[in-house]
């Protein structure tokens, strides 16, 4: 069997991924986090002193917190299986994955098991962020220099 | 099993979200003044019914200090801080010796509300100072 009869059998074969389906679901799931995050910054406005800009913080913190307790009950890969990229992109992925990461090699020890594996999938996402700022706020600088924008 | 649970709640949400979306209706008056000086309060109201972009203001006035809480359209939320300088212009010139803050942030507009409320002159002055450092706070 060569390459290309190889490739139309398996293309055959294999099922077709509900994209429409699946693009559906990711947004409902994301824009449902969403919420949940405004409803919180909302919550950190109106009963502490924060201003729109800085309940920012607290928020994140707490979506943090709670999509880290998600995980440990093992709840939020039941998110994820229904909402896909909805479900990885906001900060709670990032702690869905550092937090199972940190699960998965407890055994191995504190420090060579969840200290060096913590970071092995989110670190990457840690190291293209700074990165592209790096990347962004040069432009923005050079920008600024010959007064095309403002701060 | 486990995304049929899911999907029923994520279903409901749906629901719930585009019954509240149906009942977004703003009919309460629009602009809230509370002015225990003798400026004549027509001009600020003025700059704010004549600035179409805002849909609700809560404007404070006391001694020498104008406190303005916002409420800007929903897409005009991208250029908040153009507005706030604008309106901030508009009323240094219509109000020469009143130090002006004009603000967009949510929480200037609820703590402004609750202000207007207020009948203690002393504590108004600590609410309006703690205001101002709230708002020149950074992330």
């Amino acid at each position: 069997m060569d390459e290309k009869k190889y490739a139309t059998l398996e293309k055959k074969i294999s099922p077709k991924p509900q994209i429409a389906r699946n693009m559906f679901t990711a947004f409902v799931t994301g824009g449902t986090i969403c919420l949940i995050g405004q409803g919180i910054s909302l919550f950190y406005t109106t009963f502490f002193d924060f201003t729109e800009r800085t309940s920012s913080n607290p928020t994140v913190a707490t979506m943090i917190f709670i999509a880290m307790l998600l995980t440990g009950f093992g709840q939020y890969k039941k998110i994820a299986q229904f909402g896909g990229a909805g479900a990885a992109v906001p900060i709670t992925g990032f702690s869905n994955a550092v937090v199972s990461a940190a699960i998965e090699h407890k055994s191995e020890g504190y420090v060579l098991g969840v200290g060096g594996n913590m970071f092995k999938l989110a670190g990457s996402v840690i190291l293209f962020g700074v990165f592209s700022a790096f990347l962004v706020a040069l432009v923005k600088t050079i920008l600024v220099k010959f007064g095309v924008v403002s701060w | 099993m486990e995304g049929t649970i899911i999907r029923k709640v994520g279903l409901m949400m749906m629901s719930i979200i585009l019954m509240l979306a149906a009942c977004g209706t703003m009919n309460e008056d629009s602009i809230q003044i509370y002015n225990d000086t003798d400026e004549d309060i027509e001009e600020a109201k003025q700059v704010f019914e004549n600035d179409d972009r805002l849909r609700k203001a809560v404007v404070v006035l006391h001694d020498d200090e104008l406190l303005a809480g916002v409420t800007v359209g929903t897409f005009e939320r991208f250029r908040k801080t153009k507005i706030e300088k604008d309106l901030k212009e508009k009323l240094e010139k219509a109000y020469p010796e009143v130090e002006v803050l004009v603000s967009a942030d949510n929480k200037v507009v609820i703590e402004t509300k609750k202000m207007t409320k207020i009948k203690d002159q002393q504590q108004l002055k600590k609410e309006i100072k703690k205001i101002k450092s709230l708002s020149e706070e950074q992330t």
